[in-house]
């Protein structure tokens, strides 16, 4: 019951405060809520495979720049009528092709640079998600016709959610909650299924796994594939939000902040990703009232957090409820 | 063909600037096993202290020394407050806490000198042409970079391979408790390897700085670059980062000049080849051209 | 059932393998001795397919199985322990245990299912540890498991595989007299469903249980019969039992 409570909790939190915020009159902190919540859906998804598959992605980012960009260049032809490149086929502007649409370019993108990746494993590991991810942002870059660099401003508005328009910021923020929550059940139930378990025993002993009988590198290919998928869905509610995309988005510091989440809400939680996206974001919210420098500040903050405060918030919530749960393990 | 010569020198000229990079990423983790993000920084450094120098005293070389000594003296700060901290700790913990270095050093050049990239000039002595072959004019300061680079290669080789620190660096790489029990102070040598590392990042930063502008930032691209060097030689080789930078830096250079650019896919692809590259090298050698087997 | 032929094995200079060959039969422990260093870790790493030989054959009901790998093989009912305990630190010993049973089972049966409240799995994860004396540590953690404990875990593991064939490196390695004795007497129980190979150093447990005994030494076979002829044999004697008759 405990557990339920505390897993339950983040959720509630983002539900309340845009509503709390509305009442008091500050409907402009909606969006900051917004973005919590893609955040946390994409912290989320990489947790899912550094917590229990033991996979440390610093490329993540890739997947959220792809996710938008399915949304940018479908919004884009949809907008002017044009045909989009893809055997001349129309643009679309509708979540309900371009959240679908942005899981399955995620994961079949996902796919071959999670096989390239597991070629090794730890430091290589790591540069090569980089590596990878700095690609495409490169070639992101490279689409001079959705504006290179300058991305694309969807200065006509967000998608149509199954034809309606959904203007109030409110109702997107329960869009993208609903999602996190979707995707919350879902990969605790993965995570407990044998696919789970398998990604699990991978991460604690691969070599005995392959002697029990299990080729491991299919359950973590696949669990990389499901997570790149879960991130550019994430990047499509982001590029909604914001109803904005370029190639920033793909910025490898994006990943980086992706990992900070996961550690701060703590890992192989799933739920600790909502926490560390609500600390993290909601510090840079509150450092940038004090200065316009606030990296100055979280920089080194965030040296302190990992050289005297492993668990994260959630190991923290977890010691001092004496709760117990997985949360903080290596 | 003449174009084709003046391009590969130019991708030699890059390899050279990725190989001090790389030769000082692979040290470090090949001794320390630390996998440092903030090593852009470094480079960031050197090139910025470098052309602000120049602009103060109107001295290139001034500036060198200026730039490269910041970069030293950076690397052995941040390895007395933080490195040191991180070698017993797992990669992860080192890429969050070399990701606040970064956020730390980005701001800071910004704090600084301010939002607007500055410049840093060839130095006067070098601003010219020479004929490496008639009939193809050459910049002498790129034909500098690339001597410079290789002298300062050599030296480290031998650095490592014939003298006494080369070999108690070596000694430590293998075995900790070794070298330990051999008397040598670890914490001391582990300080020097790593302030080493610092030094030639910064001397890669002020020796590409006329090709780059110098903003807040600039340093993270490089680093990157020099990763897929590392990941393509193998890490804990200095034979694997000379052949993996120029592998790289050349594929790089011919790659954004033969490459049919007329169409956002060819734009794209000049950009993303060395990465496919790495892949493929992957492929074929998981633990990269010079890596030790696991 | 399980046959080796010839298998050559070097490492650089090092030959650890050199023209090994066996059969191990079902209903049958043939044991493997030797010195340290003797090279039957190796071998037993060529036969599970961890590690693969330079030349030379090896057989499964006379199919060869050379070019397969370490999971297919476990997938056709070779299964090994490991003489440093390999086990999954976090997770309970059932857990370890059902992760065994897993791979045994058919392939995505109940894939959505969790797999802790899986009857399937948990009922022959128990059963296993029950018959080796571990059922009241189902909910243990293994890294906090004390050695001999974690040996028992490990054939555990290897049993709730299912095997036709088992490979045992060193299962006696470690463990009190007591627990040695009852681990014989389960090893003994096994003897009619499986082929078993036993690399073991303790010599009074292989002269009770093996059928057959096969000497190595500097990875060559000196010798190979049943117990009572490799005790006499005067070159065994000479290049290994007189080193003591418990060289651990």
């Amino acid at each position: 019951m405990r557990a339920v409570l505390r897993d339950a909790l983040p959720f509630a939190v983002l539900a309340a405060a845009p509503v709390a915020a509305t009442l008091a009159g500050a409907d402009w902190l909606v969006p900051v809520f917004t973005r919590m919540a893609v955040f946390a859906l994409a912290a989320m998804a990489l947790d899912f495979i550094l917590g229990v598959g033991g996979m440390v992605s610093l490329g993540h980012a890739a997947f959220f720049a792809l996710g938008g960009y399915v949304v940018g260049i479908g919004s884009h032809h949809a907008y002017d009528g044009s045909p989009t490149p893809f055997f001349g086929l129309p643009g679309w502007n509708d979540l309900l092709i371009s959240l679908p649409l942005a899981f399955v370019v995620g994961a079949v993108i996902a796919l071959p640079f999670g096989w390239v990746s597991l070629r090794t494993r730890g430091a290589y590991f790591i540069m090569i998600t980089l590596a990878l991810a700095q690609m495409v942002y490169y070639g992101l870059v490279g689409l001079t016709s959705y504006g290179g660099d300058d991305g694309i401003s969807m200065w006509w508005g967000h998608n149509t959610l199954a034809g309606f328009e959904t203007a109030d910021r409110i109702v997107l923020h329960f869009l993208c909650l609903a999602l996190l929550v979707v995707a919350f059940v879902v990969l605790k139930r993965l995570r407990a299924a044998p696919f789970g378990r398998v990604l699990d025993g991978a991460r604690q002993n691969e070599a005995r796994m392959r002697a029990l009988g299990y080729r491991p590198l299919a359950y973590q290919v696949g669990a990389f594939a499901v997570s790149g998928g879960i991130v550019a869905v994430a990047g499509a509610l982001m590029a909604n939000v914001d109803e904005f995309v370029s190639p920033g988005m793909g910025h490898w510091t994006i990943s980086g902040e992706l990992l900070v989440i996961v550690i701060l809400g703590g890992i192989g939680s799933l739920s600790g990703a909502v926490w560390g996206a609500v600390v993290l974001l909601g510090l840079e919210e509150g450092l940038r009232e004090i200065t316009e420098h606030w990296p100055i500040i979280l920089g080194p903050l965030l040296v302190v957090i990992v050289l005297f405060a492993r668990g994260g918030i959630a190991g923290l919530v977890a010691r001092l409820g004496k709760g117990g749960g997985r949360a903080g393990s290596p | 063909m003449l174009l084709f010569l003046e391009q590969l020198l130019n991708g030699v000229q890059l390899s050279v600037t990725l190989l001090l990079m790389a030769s000082g990423l692979t040290l470090v983790f090949g001794i320390m096993n630390l996998l440092n993000l903030a090593h852009g920084s470094l480079f960031m450094a050197g090139a910025y202290v470098a052309a602000w120098t120049t602009g103060v005293t109107g001295s290139w070389l001034l500036g060198l020394v200026a730039g490269a000594g910041a970069a030293f003296v950076t690397g052995v700060a941040i390895e007395l407050v933080v490195m040191r901290r991180l070698y017993t700790r797992d990669h992860l913990d080192q890429v969050l806490a070399t990701f606040g270095l970064i956020l730390f050093f980005n701001e800071l050049v910004r704090l600084i000198w301010g939002i607007r990239p500055m410049r840093l000039d060839v130095p006067e002595a070098l601003n010219g042409f020479v004929e490496i072959v008639p009939g193809a004019p050459y910049p002498v300061y790129r034909l500098a970079v690339i001597a410079a680079g290789a002298l300062v290669m050599l030296g480290l080789a031998w650095l490592v391979q014939g003298t006494r620190v080369g070999m108690r660096i070596r000694a430590g790489s293998v075995d900790r408790e070794m070298i330990g029990a051999l008397g040598v102070d670890i914490g001391r040598l582990y300080t020097l390897v790593f302030a080493l590392g610092a030094l030639l990042a910064g001397l890669a930063g002020v020796l590409a700085g006329p090709f780059l502008a110098i903003q807040s930032g600039m340093g993270e691209p490089i680093l990157i670059l020099a990763f897929v060097v590392v990941v393509i030689g193998g890490i804990g080789s200095l034979k694997g980062a000379v052949a993996g930078s120029l592998l790289v830096g050349i594929t790089d250079t011919l790659g954004r000049v033969y490459l049919p650019k007329v169409s956002d896919a060819g734009t794209a692809l000049s950009s993303m080849l060395i990465f496919l590259v790495m892949a493929v090298v992957l492929a074929l050698f998981p633990t990269g051209l010079y890596g030790r087997k696991p | 059932m399980l046959e080796a032929r010839d298998l050559r094995k070097s490492f650089g200079a090092i030959v650890a393998t050199d023209g090994l060959s066996l059969t191990v039969e079902h209903g049958r422990i043939h044991a493997l001795i030797g010195p340290n260093g003797a090279g039957k870790s190796t071998a037993l790493a060529q036969l599970g397919g961890s590690l693969t030989p330079d030349e030379g054959q090896v057989l499964l009901d006379g199919r060869p199985i050379g070019g397969l790998d370490e999971a297919s093989r476990a997938r056709l009912g070779i299964a090994r322990s490991f003489q440093i305990s390999a086990l999954f630190p976090e997770m309970t010993a059932r857990e370890s245990v059902a992760m065994a049973v897993m791979a045994a089972r058919p392939h995505h049966a109940r894939f959505w299912r969790p797999a802790a409240t899986d009857r399937g799995l948990t009922d022959p994860a128990q059963a296993a540890l029950d018959r080796l004396g571990i059922g009241h540590l189902a909910h243990t953690r293994a890294g906090q498991l004390a050695h001999g404990q974690r040996r028992l875990l490990e054939m555990a593991m290897a049993l709730a595989c299912r095997p036709r064939v088992l490979l045992l490196d060193e299962p006696m390695a470690g463990l009190g007299a007591t627990e040695t004795r009852s681990l014989t007497e389960v090893i003994r129980g096994l003897r009619p469903d499986m082929a078993i190979l036993l690399v073991e150093h303790d010599m009074d447990v292989v002269f009770e249980l093996a059928d057959v005994v096969t000497v190595l030494v500097d990875g060559r076979v000196i010798a190979s019969g049943p117990p009572a002829a490799i005790r006499d044999d005067p070159e065994v004697r000479r290049a290994y039992l007189s080193e003591g008759d418990e060289a651990c």
